[in-house]
């Protein structure tokens, strides 16, 4: 029974907006918390503020036009997004890749991971409150990564250099060398990275046991990329259903056990490492010559009638390109299967029951990029 | 850096009548590649066939130019495929089942009506043969005059086999019923159907716009009565030299 | 037992406080501006990079063109902020951070005023500022602002009684309640010797008490935007981070002077002044730059893991030192006893925040699970030349 003293008050949860623009939302993103006290008992994500209208753009580019929109579409890791879109054709069109350009793509597709995950690193130690410390040791990598992709493509973050068949042109002559000596900076910062965040006791304070997902709720929420290994399903493309050359690599899939924020930190950490192991097998692997687009393609690329779904592992998870074409050269309909889009639909269902802080290392660790999850 | 096209030495005189390639366009394009004069219009002209000269060899065979279709050829898929234990699994007859190109290979896709794109999809996940617990996408296509369709790509991670479940309805009765109580995952990429289509999810638990404005609820940017306009102009080597052909 | 003079030497004592106020107070100012020029080069040479560099040599005049970017910025309010508190707040948080200094003796002869109970006088002036967040934190009626208000209300209140738990350990010591005495106890040994359970606590409660990270959650930035001060602008909001850094001062400095000796260890008392300031600085600069480095080296804690540090580890632990000093006091135990008690305390301390952090059983590492290569690269042709595949 209610007393009338305490009936008077009433007792209300308070909505907090974090709104579009929020230092640690990730890109223009809008959240609404319902909050009771410190506990958070609703989390309703609106997004769609940089919605672009990219599948029905994507309708009236051709397959050459297209790359440079898929580019935009995931601007952290493109080379991933233009990858699945160009496998896409090439199943359809039934086009084989040369050897050398196929290394190259794995080869540029990894050291994008790697700059990929140095930018989550980064951003998630702001997160975490280290002032940041994380920011200005991952940065750096990304400059060094970036200077190479502008050599190899001419643009520092929309590169556009996938064609159908292959590459536009030719890597440069030092190509080699630069990969070695970008991979020596990149191994300096996983150091840097790992020794300033991963045993630090604060740092595992606010990392361990928040957000934890486990396996079947991970699968049923579609999520995938280092969300899903971390809870501790042993899925990866790379491994599962190897596209390009990876099945002609040696490396390792990190697995985690608890699902939480701070195993998803450890596996993208440690795939960083997987990823300059790739990449130092794919230059040893690379043929020192050889074409580097697919002989004899038309000069305007049509694809039969037909559909695919392909689907390559970028670094924030399983993106899929699902093309349906009939017969033109422009797809018919191109949906993008965001990993951003599925991981962020289980927000909500992590975040509850958590503190306000712990949401926000929630939404870090989930590694959303927004024109991903709004194409 | 494409290569072209071998420069044909004849015209190929079946090339008139060309249908429209791309079927968004309302006007179908003119033939007027048919003109022997203009070589390098040939290189436009074949929808990536293989002409009868060159022998290039590592193509394999397409679909005849005069009856250029605008689907995929269906073909069933061998005994034991997966689309038979779905049919078992959930009692459901299937309206078509044909194969669609995968990563490697081919995988199947079965066409269901759409009131029993529930009973199908828990068997998928449910029965242990199946597995398919991974729903990898959900999309919506518009075909225009077939109506509009909801594709559902299922996975199962087990035992590392998928199927495409599709249904397809009319424009004046765009009703799908919601699978978002069978994968949480469909929640959103249904939302995103409906924002895009116009496809009504019955039973979804939370049926707001997602990635549209608030009210922009009855404007379906994805259909195909929305056109868009073409992205004319080409980077680098122009191919509309000597080709008197519109862009298309 | 007061001692010598304060430092003008004029008949009236309040004119010579009012000038002694009046010369601190710019001084001060000056020196919190350089504060932020300091805190930033140091942080950015921590962080890989450089800081300022280019107002000035060095980056010297930052302070500078930043206090007149802040001066010309519009004085924003909120219109539905309540004015008293809102306007308020800022003094009520500045003003008491300065008010500490008058207690304080820079050096043997320097000081503002002599107050006999100075450091409760310290103590007590300086936990007046949470008041000023409250109000901040309710006058910008602003969500963010509220929730900033209440947990910086919640962090200073019980971050302040270990800090006076930690203290009262060293006037126990020491056997006088004022900083002055202190600072002559210390003579030959400092007090951290003796208490380095108390400089461990102080330490950290420090850091909370003036709010800086790792335990800035009234003003985390990532997750409530600034918190307390999300609506002021312009000077006001810039009073509130000099306040900050007054705090800072005002701590590196009490920590300097009770517990590793002032301007009196190690040289003693008959060196000139000069040598006594620097020395006062020097020490001070110590504290400052192990603040600063806590900065760019730590995550933010949540507040609940703050709060059951606050109540479950430090306070217990003070408690027990002041016990175990009791103890020592009442049976005239010889002074090295402190150490002992207080070192074993500090062991102590050291392995709970290891425990707590990690309670329960060690975590599984990641598995790794092996991809092994199913395909070669097909031979390159004879021409190229084979490579290893």
């Amino acid at each position: 029974m209610v007393a009338e003293h305490e009936r008077s008050l009433e007792v209300v949860d308070i909505p907090i907006n974090m709104g579009p623009q929020h230092p640690s939302t990730h890109g223009v993103f809008r959240m609404v918390l319902m909050v009771d006290g410190e506990k958070c008992v609703d989390v309703i994500p609106h997004i769609g503020y940089m919605h672009r209208g990219g599948e029905k753009l994507m309708e009236a580019m051709d397959f050459r036009q297209g790359i440079g929109y898929c580019d935009r579409t995931e601007y952290l890791a493109q080379f991933s997004a233009e990858l699945a879109y160009v496998i896409a054709v090439e199943r359809l069109m039934d086009v084989q890749v040369p050897e050398r350009a196929e290394y190259i793509r794995v080869i540029l597709t990894e050291l994008n991971r790697l700059s990929s995950h140095f930018m989550f690193m980064g951003a998630f130690g702001i997160d975490a409150g280290v002032f940041g410390t994380s920011f200005t040791y991952a940065f750096p990598q990304r400059e060094y990564l970036q200077e190479l992709f502008e050599e190899v493509s001419g643009d520092r973050l929309m590169y556009a250099y996938f064609r159908v068949g292959g590459l536009a042109w030719e890597v440069t002559d030092n190509f080699v060398q630069r990969c070695h000596e970008v991979l020596k900076h990149t191994q300096q910062g996983i150091r840097d990275i790992d020794e300033l965040l991963t045993k630090n006791e604060i740092f595992i304070g606010r990392c361990q046991g928040i957000g934890a997902f486990t396996a079947d709720q991970a699968i049923a929420y579609g999520l995938s990329g280092p969300m899903l290994r971390a809870s501790g399903v042993p899925w990866d493309l790379r491994k599962d259903e190897p596209y390009s050359v990876y099945d002609r690599f040696n490396f390792e899939i990190p697995v985690g056990n608890y699902g939480d924020v701070y195993d998803r930190y450890l596996v993208r950490l440690e795939e960083m490492r997987q990823s300059v192991s790739i990449v130092e097998q794919a230059l040893e692997q690379l043929p020192a010559e050889g074409p580097i687009v697919a002989e004899k393609l038309p000069r305007r690329l049509r694809t039969p009638p037909g559909e695919v779904y392909a689907k390559v592992e970028a670094p924030r998870g399983e993106w899929g390109v699902y093309l349906v074409s009939k017969g033109g050269d422009k797809p018919y309909r191109l949906k993008m299967r965001s990993p951003s889009f599925c991981n962020l639909s289980a927000l909500r269902e992590m975040c509850l029951d958590q503190f306000l802080a712990d949401t926000v290392m929630i939404l870090g660790s989930m590694d959303i990029v927004l024109c991903c999850v709004d194409r | 850096m494409t290569l072209p096209d071998g420069q044909e030495p004849e015209a190929k005189p079946d090339d008139a009548g060309q249908p429209a390639a791309s079927a968004p366009e309302p006007g179908a394009e003119q033939p007027s590649e048919a003109a022997p004069s203009t070589p390098e219009a040939g290189t436009d002209a074949p929808k990536a066939e293989k002409p009868p000269a060159a022998a290039k060899a590592e193509r394999p065979a397409r679909p005849a130019k005069e009856a250029e279709p605008k689907t995929a050829p269906r073909v069933a898929p061998p005994a034991e495929s997966v689309n038979e234990a779905v049919a078992a699994a959930s009692g459901v007859t299937l309206s078509a089942v044909y194969i669609v190109p995968d990563w490697k290979g081919e995988s199947v896709a079965v066409e269901v009506s759409r009131d029993d794109v529930p009973a199908v999809l828990a068997a998928c996940r449910d029965d242990e043969r199946l597995d398919m617990k991974y729903l990898r996408c959900l999309s919506g296509v518009d075909w225009q005059e077939e109506g509009l369709e909801v594709v559902y790509h299922l996975y199962s991670l087990s035992k590392k086999r998928g199927i495409t479940v599709k249904t397809r309805v009319s424009y004046d009765d765009a009703n799908v019923p919601s699978v978002a109580s069978v994968y949480p995952a469909a929640e959103w990429h249904e939302r995103e159907a409906r924002d895009m289509f116009g496809i009504n999810f019955t039973g979804h638990p939370d049926p707001r716009p997602l990635l549209l404005p608030d009210d922009m609820i009855d404007h379906f940017p994805l259909r195909k009565d929305n056109p868009l306009q073409e992205i004319e102009e080409w980077q680098g080597d122009s191919l509309r030299e000597g080709a008197g052909e519109e862009e298309e | 037992m007061l001692l010598s003079a304060p430092a003008i030497d004029i008949d009236q004592p309040f004119v010579n406080a009012a000038l002694g106020l009046i010369a601190f107070t710019l001084v001060m100012t000056v020196g919190v501006m350089y504060a932020t020029w300091y805190e930033r080069k140091i942080v950015a040479r921590m962080q890989y990079r450089l800081g300022p560099t280019r107002t000035g040599p060095f980056g010297l005049l930052q302070p500078i063109a930043d206090t007149f970017k802040l001066l010309t910025k519009e004085d924003l309010r909120p219109a539905t902020a309540d004015f008293v508190a809102f306007e308020l707040a800022v003094f009520l948080i500045f003003v008491p951070a300065l008010m500490v200094f008058v207690a304080v003796p820079f050096t043997a002869g320097w000081f503002i005023s002599a107050i006999p109970l100075s450091l409760l006088y310290i103590i007590a002036v300086s936990s007046l500022s949470f008041i000023g967040f409250l109000l901040a934190g309710w006058g910008s009626d602003s969500k963010y602002a509220l929730l900033g208000g209440m947990r910086a209300a919640a962090q200073l209140i019980s971050y302040e009684i270990p800090l006076i738990l930690a203290l009262v350990g060293t006037v126990m010591v020491t056997g006088t309640i004022d900083v002055y005495q202190m600072i002559l106890y210390q003579d030959t040994v400092p007090l951290i010797v003796w208490q380095p359970l108390g400089f461990m606590i102080f330490l950290i409660a420090s850091i909370a008490e003036v709010e800086r990270p790792p335990f800035d959650i009234p003003t985390g930035e990532s997750e409530v935007a600034g918190g307390v001060f999300i609506e002021y602008s312009g000077i006001r909001w810039s009073m509130f981070q000099l306040s900050s850094y007054v705090n800072m001062y005002a701590f590196a400095l009490l920590g300097a002077f009770v517990f590793v000796g002032g301007w009196e260890w190690p040289f003693g008392t008959d060196v000139g002044w000069g040598l006594q300031l620097l020395l006062t600085l020097v020490k001070m600069s110590l504290f400052i730059v192990f603040y600063l480095w806590v900065r760019a080296s730590f995550p933010r804690l949540r507040p609940d893991q703050l709060m059951s540090y606050a109540w479950k580890v430090l306070i217990p632990f003070s408690l027990a030192q002041i016990f175990f000093n009791g103890f020592i006091i009442v049976y005239d135990l010889p002074d090295v006893a402190y150490l002992i008690s207080s070192g074993l305390l500090t062991a102590g301390l050291g392995y709970s925040a290891i425990f707590i952090v990690r309670r329960g059983e060690p975590r599984k590492p990641l598995q790794m699970v092996p991809v092994r290569a199913t395909a070669r690269r097909p031979e390159p042709a004879p021409a190229t030349g084979g490579a290893a595949s």
